[in-house]
């Protein structure tokens, strides 16, 4: 297990390198470079020249790459382009915003779809095993940023419970230490403030959670299924163990597996899920601002912005599989 | 009467086993047939403008209601479906190809071609494919062409370790391992044993991901970085209809409820297919 | 977000103002204004969608106040580059703007008809515009078969994506086909576009036009040669620029407002003749306002500009 780990984690780096190399070959395969896009009126072409000299644009590619590589091996993500910002500013400013939407709706979409799928296959009855399939169809079929808007329109346009965007209300003063609402808000007992961040994120991760729940759903309904019918829960039965027991003891625990495996890939979707939300409710994340950044063709967020995301998706997928050797006792052992 | 008892059970069962399968299929070819023939279907031109007669709400006259320049948006509806349907269609189909020779390349021949492409297929799993797809659009530029390749690029990997896994399996078959001592040539094993092997699961995975590819093509051309804006498309729709949550509701429902119910009818069609044409999961039912 | 605290000074030469401070927040897009609005959370806005005015004006605790028409909208032609180089192509365009539905569709009504760049506000306006800049498709299909291009023109409309001007965007571009132009629509974020348009890399674009100062030469400024790099229509490439220049000048060499009536309207004038400006209209903008909210005054030098000074509040 120990030697499994270590190769993930060499294998680590390597995504990020491959990643990052990636987007930024891609981004100078194509003429216009982000100083002609954002540059203000008021500059000629000489300035430009100057400009570009300044952001090394007027290097080879090659000789960009090693200084792009340089940088990024010494943690510099350089500034943004058409701000002039850090972007490791940006980052702390962007991430956390998106990290506790992506992390509300992972627990959304996990609760619902997981209770749900057992539910369709212990409780033995036809209706809910019929609605709990037609939901998570459902699910799987509504796009996110309509279901985003209509949440919008019925609960904070109608019933006016929920803000329409942002993160957290206009007049609302706070301190920031981590960015990490959860946990500044809470830290300094700032409870009009955390009321006012809950109502904001409530649409936004609804939204995520209840249209990747019907994936979840869906997946957990036929890995209890299989488990169900196989020998192991039969000979549980007839040790004559309680139904609750067999459930929740011997059959979750081997359903738990593809259910896990599924969360790393569904934390992707999550994300990539949170790029588009985050456009619905003008949510200030990585995602709106990855977006202007492509828009604009500002290379240092396009790059730092992708690392980050890739980052946080390889670093969940780790975890999943850590989790998935620690729970699957077959793994456990050398021989595998 | 007695002679159609038989018939009658014969299509109870039928219809007990493909239930879904049939109502999706007919859906999505409903939708389908209407987008094609949409100038036949729509009742007024889905550019024409009547700025009397803005932010209608649904009525006889204007079935869906009329949008803020007073364009019929049922008409718009019925045109939307082209772009997004035209797109998805597109992207799997080349998804299709490229992930089939690569992985049928890959898994056949082995060796380091093998890891190389498949340590390509996890860098680019190893990125959530809408934003890959994103990506891909901000590199060659903002259009429907430009969200057609990147949707398909961003699904090769999905087919590319399908038809690998399959190839795999297959090649250690007895039949494969016969007609290759027979002396059959690699493109003759592939074509005549390997890829008709092949098709039940990939045809499976195919409507699977065209349900994907109906959802990604919808976001990105809502996002903005596909079709042009005032173009009648179910994503852009419902972009334009954002603004007007407050004063014409009816502007974003119509577009997104079609959308639903697009992706629904092919979810059921790829769950009709799969217990078909997958036997290791009929009658589980998912 | 809180983006600025205004506090009274107390001891302003005019007065002190009425109110105490004004607080300055932003908002991430239009709709969270609108509702912050509507829940008194804020007492002023510009920037709530237009379309929401017929609403907002039968809400008890809302009026929504309309400012003086100060900000010409136009569409700015790039008379450096082919094919608005060619006068007869921008006469076209002139010709072919349907402005009473673009006013009434894609500013709620919210502006007036256009004479010229000048407005019913400035010194020297010219009346007589509004008589060039009128809808006349026949007369825009006939200077597009005069100009021997070929037809449909592909031509590209840049504007920004926030505001009225993707609604207007729309329908000045149906305008266009209908007389023969084939139009792609280019949405940018404010950044850039302000950064094409600077660059002289658009054909047509969705622009403003408002002064900072209540002088007709603000908006004269605009088109002297120094100011022709970076500008809307890179207009350094007319032919008339030494005149425009010579006009420009004059204008601000004399003081008598006699004289500087006639030298803008020769100004005017001169603009109407080589069209480098397409006008849209004078915006009114809707100023939308808690009823609590007294004294607003919609005359400052510019539309979107309020003399907060004046203001006080009824509770």
């Amino acid at each position: 297990m120990l030697s499994y780990m270590l190769k993930r984690l060499i294998w680590l780096p390597v995504v990020l390198w491959a990643v990052s190399s990636l987007t930024f070959l891609a981004l100078r395969i194509v003429p216009g470079n982000p100083i002609q896009t954002v540059q203000n009126q008021v500059m000629d072409k000489s300035q430009l020249a100057q400009v570009e000299a300044v952001w090394g644009l007027n290097r080879p590619i090659i000789e960009q790459y090693a200084n792009f590589l340089s940088k990024l091996i010494r943690g510099d993500l350089g500034l943004a382009m058409s701000s002039g910002v850090p972007i490791r500013r940006m980052i702390f400013e962007r991430m956390p915003p998106t990290i506790e939407l992506a992390i509300v709706s992972l627990i959304i979409s996990t609760s619902i779809g997981v209770l749900s799928g057992v539910a369709s296959v212990t409780i033995r009855n036809r209706a809910i095993d019929y609605s709990v399939r037609t939901a998570s169809i459902l699910g799987l079929s509504l796009p996110l940023f309509w279901v985003g808007i209509m949440l919008i329109i019925l609960f904070s346009v109608n019933l006016r419970w929920t803000p329409t965007s942002g993160r957290i209300g206009a007049g609302m003063d706070y301190d920031v230490i981590t960015n990490f609402m959860f946990y500044d808000l809470i830290a300094t007992g700032n409870w009009d403030a955390f009321a006012s961040f809950l109502r904001h994120l409530v649409l936004p991760s609804v939204t995520i959670g209840l249209t990747s729940a019907g994936f979840v759903a869906r997946l957990t309904r036929s890995a209890m299924l299989e488990v169900m019918s196989s020998d192991y829960i039969r000979t549980a039965r007839a040790k004559g163990l309680y139904e609750r027991s067999v459930i929740w003891r011997h059959a979750m625990r081997n359903a738990m597996l593809p259910i896990i495996t599924l969360q790393g890939l569904q934390f992707g979707a999550i994300l990539g899920g949170a790029v588009i939300t985050e456009r619905v409710f003008s949510y200030p994340g990585m995602g709106t601002w990855l977006l202007n950044g492509i828009l604009e063709r500002d290379y240092s967020v396009v790059q730092g912005g992708i690392i980050f995301v890739a980052l946080a998706y390889v670093l969940m997928n780790l975890l999943v599989d850590i989790l998935y050797h620690v729970i699957d006792p077959r793994l456990r052992n050398p021989s595998h | 009467m007695q002679g159609l008892i038989p018939t009658s059970a014969r299509i109870r069962a039928f219809w007990r086993r493909y239930d879904i399968a049939v109502v999706g299929s007919v859906a999505f070819a409903f939708i389908l047939l209407i987008t094609i023939f949409a100038s036949l279907v729509s009742p007024y031109d889905p550019m024409a403008r009547n700025i009397k007669n803005r932010f209608a709400p649904p009525s006889s006259e204007n079935a869906f209601g009329t949008d803020q320049l007073g364009r019929d948006i049922f008409s718009r509806v019925v045109h939307g479906g082209r772009p997004i349907l035209s797109a998805s269609f597109s992207a799997v189909l080349f998804s299709l190809a490229a992930g089939m020779t690569i992985g049928v390349a890959g898994g056949y021949l082995g060796g380091p071609l093998d890891s190389a492409l498949m340590r390509l297929m996890d860098v680019m799993l190893s990125f959530p494919s809408i934003l890959l797809a994103i990506l891909i659009v901000a590199t060659l530029g903002v259009g429907l062409l430009n969200v057609t390749i990147a949707i398909g690029f961003a699904m090769v990997p999905v087919f590319a370790r399908l038809a690998r896994s399959i190839v795999i399996t297959l090649a250690y078959e007895e039949y494969v391992a016969a007609a290759r001592s027979l002396g059959a040539s690699d493109i003759h094993i592939i074509w005549n044993h390997i890829l008709p092997n092949m098709l039940p699961p990939i045809i499976v995975q195919a409507s699977a991901m065209l349900a994907v590819a109906i959802g990604a093509a919808s976001a990105l051309n809502f996002i903005g970085l596909g079709v042009e804006p005032g173009t009648p498309d179910w994503g852009m729709m419902v972009a334009d209809g954002q603004r007007l949550i407050f004063d014409a509701p009816h502007v974003p429902l119509f577009p997104g409820l079609v959308i639903t119910i697009t992706v629904l009818s092919v979810n059921y069609m790829g769950d009709g297919l799969r217990d078909h044409l997958d036997p290791k999961l009929r009658r589980q039912g998912t | 977000m809180l983006v600025a605290l205004l506090v009274a000074n107390d001891d302003y030469w005019a007065g002190r103002p009425y109110v105490d401070q004004i607080v300055i927040r932003a908002f991430p897009d239009e709709a969270a204004i609108l509702a912050a609005l509507e829940a008194g959370e804020i007492d002023m806005t510009l920037y709530a969608p237009f379309t929401s005015v017929p609403r907002l004006q039968s809400s008890e605790n809302i009026r929504v106040e309309v400012g003086a028409p100060l900000v010409d909208l136009f569409i700015g032609a790039n008379v450096a580059k082919e094919p608005f180089d060619n006068l007869l192509l921008r006469q076209a365009v002139n010709y072919a703007l349907d402005r009473e539905t673009l006013i009434e569709a894609g500013l709620n009504g919210f502006a007036e008809m256009p004479a010229s760049l000048l407005g019913p506000l400035d010194l020297g306006f010219d009346e007589s515009g509004r008589e060039v800049s009128v809808y006349d498709p026949e007369r825009a299909k006939a200077l597009l078969a005069d100009s021997g291009v070929d037809l449909p023109l592909a031509i590209e409309v840049a504007y920004e994506n926030n505001r009225f001007w993707p609604q207007l965007a729309e329908l000045v571009a149906a305008d266009l086909e209908a007389v023969g132009f084939d139009v792609t629509l280019d949405r940018l974020d404010a950044g850039s576009f302000w950064g094409k348009v600077g660059d002289g890399a658009t054909q047509l674009s969705l622009n403003q036009r408002s002064t900072f100062v209540p002088d007709p030469h603000d908006k004269a400024i605009l088109m002297a040669r120094a100011g022709a790099e970076g500008s809307q229509t890179q207009h350094q490439a007319l032919d008339a620029v030494d005149e425009i220049d010579t006009l420009v000048t004059a204008g601000i060499s004399t003081v008598d407002p006699m004289e500087r009536e006639a030298i803008y309207q020769e100004f005017q004038a001169l603009m109407l003749e080589h069209l480098p400006y397409i006008y849209i209209g004078y915006l009114t903008p809707p100023i939308f306002v808690n009823a609590r909210v007294q004294n607003v005054e919609t005359f400052g030098t510019a539309g979107g500009r309020i003399n907060l000074r004046e203001i006080w509040l009824s509770e």
